[in-house]
């Protein structure tokens, strides 16, 4: 409890010291003067003037390219909406009908479409049925 | 010897004897007038001066600061719409402000400045000073020179410096610092209460 007080009392002497030193860097109206009048002071700043604008007027392109940096957050919120529009929405766009059964998907071996386990289901069938009368005969 | 400005026309059609507003000046200086511009140059150079002397100690510092938010308040006229009799001067003033914080923030980034390195007899003077106050001694009694005064302030981040010129030195309310910065009040209730702890913090050390 003492100990808090005695804190207390310090924090408010150091804050008082604080204001004080904030009250130091206030400079004398003769210093202020001095340089507010300084030589040339208005002259410089005119030349300064002049210099950014025949730079902005030689480079319109600056001009483009700081629009463009402003325009980059934009952009780049637009792009991660749309990918994750297109991580998401594939599955979901497909029409029911060109969806592909489990069983009935589409293999290619080296870019050629294989055969659906149907298709080869009933090509081995065909090709059993054209082979039974072959074995009659013999 | 100081540069005296003569313009050589005061505003465009105003009516001889008539001293033209802020706004005037505005306005005709929008239009290119560039008579316009140098009075209120004139006019408010030593409020930029003023300003600019709480953050830097060194006249070229401060000339560099008045050249600058003259320039930005140039290119910036057209953005200004003040209607109020103090409106120029609170614009110019926020212009000022912002430069002098950018420049702290620059000089911060680069360490360019060592103006927070106190000297031997500087910090042996805090010391025993501050020796005294935590021994009962009187805060008002510590007499601290300028220099010394911008050495320890230095030593702050800019924002904390920054708001803590504006409220105790500029004597402004949060509300006023938060439109000055474009701060929210929160932010600015938050940086104010770490400027503080950050203040007490840079003089402990020397107790």
């Amino acid at each position: 409890m003492w100990n808090r007080s005695k804190s207390h009392t310090e924090n408010e002497k150091l804050d008082r010291l604080g204001d004080s030193l904030l009250r130091a860097v206030a400079a004398s109206e003769t210093e202020i003067n001095t340089a507010a009048t300084s030589p040339f002071l208005y002259r410089r700043i005119l030349v300064q003037i002049e210099q950014r604008r025949r730079a902005a007027e030689s480079s319109p392109w600056l001009a483009v390219l700081l629009q463009m940096r402003r325009a980059v957050p934009v952009v780049l919120t637009l792009a991660m909406i749309a990918l994750a529009v297109s991580w998401y929405v594939p599955e979901r766009g497909v029409p029911a009908n060109q969806l592909l059964a489990a069983d009935q998907q589409q293999v290619t071996i080296g870019g050629i479409p294989a055969l659906t386990q149907e298709e080869l289901v009933t090509s081995l069938v065909g090709w059993e049925n054209a082979k039974a009368p072959q074995v009659k005969e013999r | 010897m100081a540069e005296t400005i003569e313009p050589e026309v005061s505003l465009r059609g105003a009516a001889p004897g008539h001293d033209p507003t802020d706004n005037e000046l505005v306005a005709a200086a929008r239009t290119g007038d560039e008579a316009s511009f140098t009075r209120l140059f004139e006019r408010h150079r030593h409020l930029v001066a003023r300003l600019a002397y709480r953050y830097f100690p060194r006249r070229e510092q401060v000339e560099e600061i008045i050249q600058e938010s003259f320039v930005k308040a140039y290119f910036a006229l057209d953005d200004y719409h003040g209607e109020g009799e103090k409106s120029f001067i609170a614009w110019l003033a926020r212009i000022t402000v912002h430069t002098c914080y950018d420049e702290l923030r620059r000089q911060k980034r680069r360490s360019e400045s060592n103006i927070g390195d106190l000297t031997d007899d500087e910090a042996a003077y805090l010391t025993d000073q501050l020796h005294d106050l935590s021994a009962g001694g009187n805060v008002e009694g510590i007499a601290v020179s300028r220099d010394l005064a911008q050495k320890l302030l230095a030593r702050l981040h800019p924002d904390d410096r920054l708001v803590l010129m504006l409220l105790k030195q500029e004597e402004l309310s949060i509300a006023e610092i938060s439109e000055l910065l474009g701060w929210t009040s929160a932010k600015v209730k938050m940086r104010s209460h770490r400027a503080q702890h950050s203040l007490r913090r840079v003089l402990r050390k020397f107790l």
